[in-house]
């Protein structure tokens, strides 16, 4: 074990080396002083900004409980606090879970653990080593429960509620880091050398097995937020099931909801409550020990398992010489091998399957049908612009290959933005049966409207952050004004499809409108992208 | 005969330090050229400045024609070696040429026969449908030449290009270089194994400071190196270095009695 001052110290060499490494290609000199006050004042931006967006949040689950209700409505307090809890696991978790994921890849990939690797670091160490860099980005996150805890607590007179609301809060917290690392660290353990038939096998079941663990946490958590309508049901249908519903309230999350209910309302404490969440507390912390110690095992030798194996050269098609297409093909290879480097690429479809399952009992009517389709596009859109991003940020420091084989910019911010052609129109696809009592040729439209849009924003963004890459990058800058001008041009390429959408009556002259307003911007945006970049 | 690639005057400055000094160098078609230094000298400077990847605060650059910096596409006629290897981890040699070759519109059929000739020259045959991420330093190093040599291209920038290769791919590589020269391309390579530049080099220059401070064919080089015992004996003297270094030997000595 060594102290803890010296773990903070490493903690902070990480933080540094990140931020050093990202400002290094703009600013090739710098002094250690200069490097120093500029990685803080990177980390203050950063943390800055997240604090205000989950401070934000968490006065979103709380406000709530201080408007005055209106007589009319029949919401009872208990349900409110049900489904307000439920929202602010959930949302701790997704957060934890997000932001684990992307550090320990970050972590791993730019391998800026291997300095330290030889010292003599015990497991224990690595565990606090791991959790403190995760907590340094995601101290914001731990302001949700603050404020809920005690925004609950004055509301409603109790210590009690505060005690619970917290635990829960940092239990959630470990609980999702923890699964984040384990499913990190299986991705992370074997990697597939060889390409014989069984490794195939196992690599496209190892990434089958990450992205559906990724779907399920997802849709688990969008399905939780029903479950009291369910549970209702059970208890209604029969004396046996009443107590299968009883029971699955002391199960995690929901005992979260019911802990805090009981701590809200009732008189005294509720030890029992009290007790089953230290006992989760417990249990979460065990999930991240092992999470972390598999996690530090893979840090310390990822195995690459599989034969040489000798097979024949294959030329290449003609049709694909293209640098466009080339990095394209490498990027969807690179994503299927280490789908981490890429979950944004995944998450679009996974949660298009979540809305086309809930959307499907929708009404028919085609006014809403119109506002649906446009609304759905426009939210593609955003989420999907984000795949460029990431993809330029997987690159690690190997950009200077592209650039040494003579790639031009503009080949670069088009070519990470193929796969979103790709990702978008199956989505959409998929989305278009709910469109269907619309008719083909509306349809069809919306598709092409739709994928159009959303490769038009991707090209976008991607030129943004294609301008400020170049052959000495070691690691893309995730600088916050970038990030703002990127939010601020998609904000301006919905605004035609939202005044059209209000303003047009007539079906297929809408839908033409709007196909017509997506094939223009995307031809605007490839000219400027020729403009800009060279 | 004819120059594919020169810097004039060429002035890099980091901050305070000056990288390059008013370098100038030609590079012409069948000629290799050596750049000797010590550390810190600007070789891989001079070498990045001449790719492109860097421009030079005062000075020209121009390689086959035109300058690097402005038109990145001159690259897919360049050959680079990085002194630091980067490479795809989750790629196989065969994935990351074929993306050399497809952002570098080689011909597909050019391609594939010099694939089929340079993996079995650097015995990377085994290799070729591995991860890269699995293969050791010394394949990484091979793996990297082969990327610098699958378009037959016309300039080949190499920046300590043998380290890490074992004797017989060290020999293979020197024999493929003599071939390449053969066949009209230009060379430019930086070492610190001071036999080899002596062996294969057509011209030397050597760099101290971010200045040239001595450029020649090999056979004055060589000559000079006569007279004064062997081409280690010129680098040290024209480095300024003798005496350092004789310091730093009685030192050695010194310390370790
Ligand atoms: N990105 C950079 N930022 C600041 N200074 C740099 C950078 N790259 C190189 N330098 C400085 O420029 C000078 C020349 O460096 P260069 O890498 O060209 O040397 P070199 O001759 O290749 O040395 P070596 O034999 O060690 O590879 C050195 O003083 C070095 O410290
Ligand atoms: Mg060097």
């Amino acid at each position: 074990m060594i102290g803890m001052r010296d773990l903070l110290y490493l903690v902070k060499v990480l933080y540094r080396e990140t931020a050093y490494l990202m400002i290094k290609s703009t600013r090739p000199v710098m002094s250690p002083k200069d490097a120093i006050s500029k990685s803080k004042r990177m980390w203050t931006v950063n943390i800055l900004i997240a604090t205000v967006m989950a401070f934000i949040l968490s006065l979103f689950l709380i406000i709530v409980f201080y408007i005055p209700m209106p007589e009319s409505t029949n919401v009872d307090i208990e349900t409110l606090l049900r489904s307000t809890t439920l929202s602010y696991v959930g949302c701790i978790f997704l957060f934890s879970f997000m932001f684990s994921t992307t550090t320990s890849w970050v972590l791993q990939e730019y391998d800026l653990v291997e300095p330290i690797k030889p010292l003599p670091l015990s497991e224990d160490d690595m565990r606090i080593l791991i959790l403190l860099s995760a907590l340094i980005g995601s101290i914001p996150i731990l302001i949700i429960p603050l404020i809920y805890s005690i925004g609950l607590a004055i509301r409603f007179n109790s210590i009690a509620v505060l005690i619970i609301a917290l635990l829960y809060g940092i239990l959630t917290f470990l609980l999702a880091t923890g699964i984040s690392l384990i499913l990190t660290s299986h991705i992370g353990a074997k990697r597939f050398a060889g390409s014989s038939l069984r490794i195939n096998i196992l690599r496209a079941l190892n990434t089958l097995i990450y992205v559906l663990s990724m779907s399920l946490i997802y849709i688990f958590w969008n399905f939780l937020s029903r479950v009291n309508i369910i549970l209702k049901h059970l208890t209604s249908i029969g004396s046996g099931l009443e107590y299968l519903a009883e029971s699955l309230l002391f199960i995690y999350p929901l005992s979260a909801c019911e802990g805090i209910v009981s701590g809200a309302t009732g008189d005294k404490m509720p030890l029992h409550h009290f007790v089953l969440s230290m006992v989760y507390l417990y249990l979460a912390y065990r999930v991240f020990k092992i999470g972390s110690r598999r996690y530090w095992r893979v840090l310390l030798r990822p195995e690459y398992i599989g034969v040489e194996l000798v097979k024949p050269i294959k030329g290449i098609s003609r049709w694909t010489l293209d640098p466009k297409i080339g990095l394209m093909i490498k990027d969807l290879k690179m994503i299927y091998r280490n789908p981490r480097s890429g979950y944004l690429f995944f998450f679009p479809l996974i949660y298009s399957i979540y809305l086309l399952i809930s959307f499907r009992e929708l009404v028919e009517d085609p006014t809403f049908l119109v506002i649906y389709s446009v609304i759905t596009y426009l939210i593609l859109g955003f989420l999907v612009s984000y795949v460029p991003y990431q993809l330029l940020l997987a690159e690690g420091d190997n950009l200077w290959l592209l650039f040494a084989s003579g790639i031009r910019k503009r080949d670069i911010a088009i070519g990470k933005s193929l796969p979103v052609v790709l990702q978008s129109s199956i989505v959409l696809t998929l989305y278009s049966y709910i469109l269907s009592p619309m008719g083909v040729p509306a349809t069809v439209s919306f598709i092409f409207t739709g994928t159009f849009y959303c490769t038009a924003t991707a090209i976008m963004v991607s030129t943004i952050w294609t301008r400020t890459i170049g052959p000495e990058t070691r690691m893309l800058k995730m600088s916050v004004p970038t990030f703002l001008l990127t939010l601020l041009m998609q904000a301006l390429m919905a605004i035609p499809h939202v005044i059209v959408t209000l303003l047009s009556r007539i079906l297929p002259l809408f839908y033409l409108r709007v196909l017509f307003i997506s094939m223009l911007e995307l031809l605007i945006v490839v000219i400027v992208c020729r403009l800009v970049l060279r | 005969m004819s120059v594919v690639a020169e810097a004039k005057h060429v002035v890099k400055r980091y901050g305070t330090i000056t990288a390059l000094d008013g370098v100038t160098l030609e590079l012409k078609r069948g000629k290799i050229v050596g750049l000797l230094g010590p550390n810190g000298s600007g070789k891989s400077t001079l070498i990045k400045v001449l790719m492109g990847f860097i421009p030079p605060d005062s000075g020209y650059v121009s390689v086959l024609g035109v300058d690097p910096y402005e038109h990145p596409d001159i690259r897919a006629k360049i050959g680079y070696v990085p002194e630091e290897v980067k490479l795809y981890e989750s790629l196989t040699p065969k994935e990351l040429f074929d993306l050399a070759a497809r952002i570098r519109r080689t011909d597909t059929d050019k391609y594939y026969r010099m694939l089929e000739t340079l993996s079995n020259a650097l015995d990377l045959r085994s290799k070729l449908h591995n991860l890269i991420g699995s293969l050791s330093k010394g394949y990484r190093q091979k793996v990297a030449i082969a990327l610098a040599l699958l378009h037959d291209p016309e300039i080949l920038l190499l920046d300590e290009p043998i380290i890490g290769l074992d004797p017989i791919v060290a020999r293979v590589f020197k024999e493929i270089l003599m071939e390449l020269k053969r066949r009209g391309k230009a060379i430019l390579f930086s070492t610190h194994i001071l036999e080899l530049a002596e062996v294969i080099c057509d011209r030397i220059a050597i760099i101290h400071r971010g200045k040239i401070i001595l450029e020649g064919t090999r056979d004055e080089i060589v000559e000079q190196a006569r007279e004064r015992g062997a081409l280690e004996e010129v680098f040290l003297e024209v480095t300024g270095k003798r005496g350092e270094v004789e310091e730093l030997v009685k030192a050695i000595r010194e310390e370790i009695i």
